[in-house]
């Protein structure tokens, strides 16, 4: 006998996004979910980030890793509210990790949303969090041929960004093969070039950022 | 994601009281990034003791097919290149290659 099923596996995760994703539009908060290899500097990217926009914006962040606090300290450091999750050798964020984690959260004060997600190119792309848009993050350490080894990320985000441009010189790092690679696996992708160490690049990245922010907090 | 699959599978079993479960046919996505050898061995680890041990996984892969927006033209994308062929247009309704589906059960 046949039994017809015709059921998405990963229902259970996309209701609970879209729970989450119905209450951050209603307390008109952007939401990100960032998204890379270990190491790429996404930790590093948010200080950064937080530095610029903090006066201006309200931000909260969730540390997504599979061990220790190391990042949420770092992010507590700046005075941001900051939810640590530690998946425990689980090798992504899902929706329902954010759902419990936002007890520690005070949304109702909240401008934007940055949510890291455990350092991992492949399943945290088909993991939906409830987020506005997956914020992709590349560094010239890592080689140019990422886009084409792990498309789903790049295909899903709406932002890339490619960190540690500082260290160009150093490295074999083709950016304008990255770039043409990674755009066409998604030719919507918005591309910024940046260095956290230098600081090359951040304004263009975060005013970016803000007027996000100012789009989302006007709609609902 | 095999337990996720796990899950929905022992709630089919439930509902259907089904005696056995011989093969679980799936569609996977090719944007979906799913490697099915590892599918195939984390569901025989998991399912052991549960209603679904011995059921065989059979998945067939969907290719990513798209429609552009401006020209109508309808597609199998190719080497991940996300450009209409016909007018090169980047406005694309994805018609399949997203989908992680259980399709159905062969089962007693």
């Amino acid at each position: 006998m046949e039994i017809k099923v015709l059921s998405n596996i990963l229902k259970a995760n996309e209701a609970i996004a879209d729970e989450n994703r119905r209450l951050f539009s209603q307390k008109r908060i952007l939401t990100l979910n960032l998204i890379s290899s270990p190491g790429s500097g996404k930790t590093s990217l948010l200080e950064r980030t937080i530095e610029q926009v903090k006066g201006d914006y309200r931000l909260g962040i969730i540390e997504g890793d599979v061990q220790t606090s190391k990042d949420a300290e770092r992010i507590h450091a700046l005075g941001i509210p900051v939810v640590q999750i530690n998946t425990d050798g689980g090798c992504h964020l899902d929706a329902n990790m954010i759902k419990m984690s936002l007890d520690g959260l005070p949304l109702e004060e909240l401008d934007c949303l940055i949510i890291e997600n455990v350092g991992n190119l492949v399943c945290p792309a088909g993991y939906q969090l409830g987020e506005d848009m997956k914020v992709a993050v590349l560094s010239v350490t890592e080689g140019d041929d990422k886009p084409s080894k792990y498309p789903s990320v790049f295909h899903e985000s709406r932002v890339l960004i490619i960190n540690k441009i500082d260290l160009l010189p150093f490295t074999n790092f083709d950016l304008a093969a990255a770039k043409d690679s990674a755009l066409h696996i998604n030719p919507h992708l918005k591309v910024f070039e940046i260095s956290c160490t230098s600081g090359q690049g951040l304004d263009i990245w975060t005013d970016w950022l803000t007027s996000e922010i100012r789009t989302r907090s006007a709609t609902r | 994601m095999a337990q996720e699959m796990l899950n929905i599978l022992e709630e089919q079993v439930k509902t259907h009281k089904v005696k056995k479960v011989h093969r679980v046919s799936l569609r996977v996505g090719k944007m979906m990034s799913v490697v099915p050898s590892s599918l195939i061995f984390c569901f025989e680890i998991l399912s052991k003791g549960t209603s679904l041990e011995g059921a065989k996984l059979e998945i067939e892969e969907v290719p990513v097919k798209c429609r552009c927006k401006d020209c109508g033209e309808e597609f199998i994308v190719e080497s991940l290149s996300f450009f209409c062929p016909e007018c090169k247009g980047i406005n694309l309704e994805h018609l399949s290659g997203h989908e992680f589906l259980i399709h159905h059960l062969e089962v007693d």
